[in-house]
């Protein structure tokens, strides 16, 4: 207990340096919880949002999967609609939606036009509470899908200048390869500020249905269970009905780009911590080597005195922890305070850099936001006591191998 | 048109017929031009309508179109679906290089042009662009004569094309064209890689009442569409309809 008492006393000791050191540590804290929770928001935000729209889990023709790139309307899943309605039976909690989604040309005059849309067709459910549409609704209303009502994404609504009211044709083709014309009324526009949502034309799965030419059938079934973070127990237990026994049956997790992007997260967490600790490290290093070698002759005395050489050790860790724990409460504080406005506001960078991206199935939005947990706050704290650990232990070294006699005749 | 090279066989036979029936006996060795001038030649025919069938096959299902053409003359086109319910009243009109469809589920006529036009019309191994493209094979094409070879057990002389710019859709194409009667029955189309791409075989000659042959099926693979083809059987043909000039127009498109 004396020991923490001789840190806390050189920690008043200079004044000068205690601040000094403890502003490398508030820095590294905050810059660590500001940039982990820039990260978290943004994946985290990508998974949401992305999982809103590709389900949970998905039941799937293992044929399509092989040539999902293609997206063969031909590998359907038959009778959709019923392995939904067994899913949903037997799987607790669960939620099932049979879905097709393929790409169409937007016809804007007589000529089978340049803009092209990914179109979706599902039931009215899906489109309130897994879209979550209505709530996107920036134009119009919600349409009434059996009268061939659509909505449409607010990207394509301006680059096939349509508008609420307007008649729409789409080109898209059937199972078989031909030409497949649908016609709509727009009944609403929606907006999400990503290009899932945003380069889309929403319509009824009969309609879809029909345009493909697969009766009941769907590309995919999407399932939704209680947590996001569940998917692969629900994959579980989806893949132990006898209607899903020649399909497969993926987890959100395991399909790409997600099932990459879900250790990455970590990893650039671990990799943002471990750079801060380094850099922090170095110049709280710095500065208890200095102590250090001002203390000197203080350190002989005590090394005379009985002070053995693991305590010696303890004394300067000891007052590195105390710098950390106050650098680190102050730095939590700063990080929390310079996150507050990407928490909240978030910052956009631009739909055009996204309109040049190939963002696949990730619902990627142009304004991004940051997330801050406690658990980051923590992790934040505890990188800032790593930072002080780590850079004080050579220089204690250093102090407890000095010898007394050699401190008292003024060198070591 | 779907139906061009069916006329265009049609037509060689008719010329065949009436300039050398001794085509058979004593094959004598035609330059390449003289057998291109003969399908250009040929192709322009006074006026025609057909009643066909088409089945579309693929490792998955076979379906079954049943449809009415027009035609006058090479450039101008049309065809009518009458089955499936689904494709019924869909209409297709070419003119030149030019194609339009009528789309009755949108009521709404649609020019086919760019990436559209290699799709398979209604999803069959003929692409609209083999309908529109021009048979003016002269020009695109440099022509070699091979020789002779036997193909359904009878005597065809082989043609070698090979495109003279990179633009044309296929960059050689090799012919069998029947001695006695110079329809093409056999065709080999390749890619610019040298893929062969898709074949083209007419059959069930027929001579017609009027003296020439008439090839009343004809069959195309799309090679690299595994396990499918195309069969195009005319079920009824008759030449020299009178058919009024609003036919081949956007309004007849239209209105049917």
């Amino acid at each position: 207990m004396w020991i923490f008492k001789l840190a806390l006393r050189n920690v008043r000791r200079n004044g000068r340096r205690t601040a000094l050191t403890a502003a490398t540590v508030i820095i590294g804290v905050a810059l660590f919880t500001v940039a982990s929770a820039f990260l978290v928001g943004v994946f985290e935000n990508i998974y949401a949002d992305s999982t809103a729209l590709i389900g949970h889990v998905r039941v799937v023709d293992p044929d399509f999967l092989e040539r999902e790139q293609l997206n063969p309307l031909y590998e359907y899943v038959p009778d959709a609609q019923a392995i939904a309605d067994d899913i949903e039976q037997n799987v607790p909690g669960s939620h099932a939606y049979p879905i097709i989604k393929s790409g169409m040309a937007v016809s804007v005059d007589d000529t089978i036009g340049d803009v092209f849309a990914i179109t979706t067709g599902s039931t009215d459910a899906w489109m309130r509470d897994r879209g979550t549409l209505e709530d996107k609704l920036v134009a119009g209303g919600w349409p009434d899908w059996d009268a061939g009502e659509m909505l449409v994404g607010q990207r394509i609504a301006q680059m096939a200048g349509l508008e609420v009211g307007s008649q729409i044709v789409l080109f898209g083709q059937t199972q078989d390869g031909a030409i497949s014309p649908v016609g709509g009324t727009i009944a609403g526009i929606v907006y999400a500020g990503n290009p899932m949502v945003d380069k889309q034309v929403f319509m009824s799965l009969a309609t879809m249905q029909y345009a493909a030419d697969i009766d009941d059938g769907a590309l995919e079934v999407l399932i939704y269970g209680d947590d996001v973070d569940n998917a692969e127990a629900l994959a579980d237990q989806i893949s132990g009905l006898a209607s899903v026994t020649d399909l497969v049956v993926e987890p959100w997790t395991q399909r790409s780009p997600f099932d990459s992007m879900v250790g990455i997260t970590a990893a650039m967490q671990a990799v943002i911590g471990l750079i801060l600790v380094f850099i922090t490290a170095l110049a709280i290093w710095n500065t208890m080597t200095m102590s250090v070698l001002e203390r000197t002759s203080e350190i002989g005395v005590m090394r005379a005195m009985g002070l053995g050489r693991a305590q010696a050790v303890l004394m300067f860790v000891a007052e590195a922890v105390v710098i950390a724990v106050i650098g680190g409460v102050i730095g939590m504080a700063l990080g929390s305070l310079l996150s507050w406005p990407l928490v909240h506001w978030g910052y956009n960078i631009g739909s055009d850099v996204l309109d040049d991206m190939d963002v696949g199935e990730m619902a990627m939005s142009a304004q991004l936001y940051a997330k801050l947990t406690p658990d980051m706050l923590f992790k934040g704290f505890f990188v800032g006591l790593t930072m002080a650990i780590a850079g004080s232990f050579i220089p204690s070294l250093r102090a407890a191998s000095i010898r007394p006699v050699d401190a008292m005749k003024g060198g070591h | 048109m779907l139906t061009r090279r069916l006329f265009l066989a049609a037509t060689v036979a008719l010329a065949t017929l009436v300039s050398s029936p001794a085509w058979a006996d004593e094959p004598e060795l035609p330059t390449v031009d003289s057998l291109l001038n003969a399908f250009e030649t040929n192709l322009n025919f006074e006026t025609r309508s057909a009643t066909m069938t088409m089945t579309v096959a693929s490792p998955r299902r076979t379906r079954e179109y049943s449809m009415t053409t027009f035609g006058r003359g090479a450039d101008e086109s049309t065809i009518e679906y009458l089955s499936p319910a689904r494709e019924r009243g869909t209409r297709y009109l070419r003119k030149g290089e030019e194609m339009w469809m009528y789309l009755p589920s949108v009521e709404r006529v649609q020019k086919i042009s760019g990436h559209m036009l290699r799709q398979g019309m209604a999803g069959s191994d003929v692409s609209y662009e083999d309908m529109t493209s021009t048979t003016e094979w002269q020009d695109a094409y440099d022509g070699v004569l091979v020789g002779q070879e036997v193909w359904d057990e009878r005597p065809h002389w082989r043609v070698e094309l090979t495109a003279k710019t990179s633009d044309i859709t296929y960059a050689k194409r090799v012919i069998l064209v029947d001695v006695e009667t110079l329809i093409p029955s056999h065709q080999e189309l390749y890619a610019l890689s040298g893929l062969m791409v898709k074949t083209w075989d007419m059959s069930d000659v027929r001579p017609l009442e009027d003296g020439r042959h008439y090839p009343f099926r004809m069959r195309i693979e799309d090679k690299l569409k595994e396990g499918s083809y195309t069969e195009i059987v005319t079920t009824e043909l008759v030449l020299g309809v009178e058919l009024e000039e609003e036919v081949f127009s956007l309004r007849w498109l239209e209105r049917g």
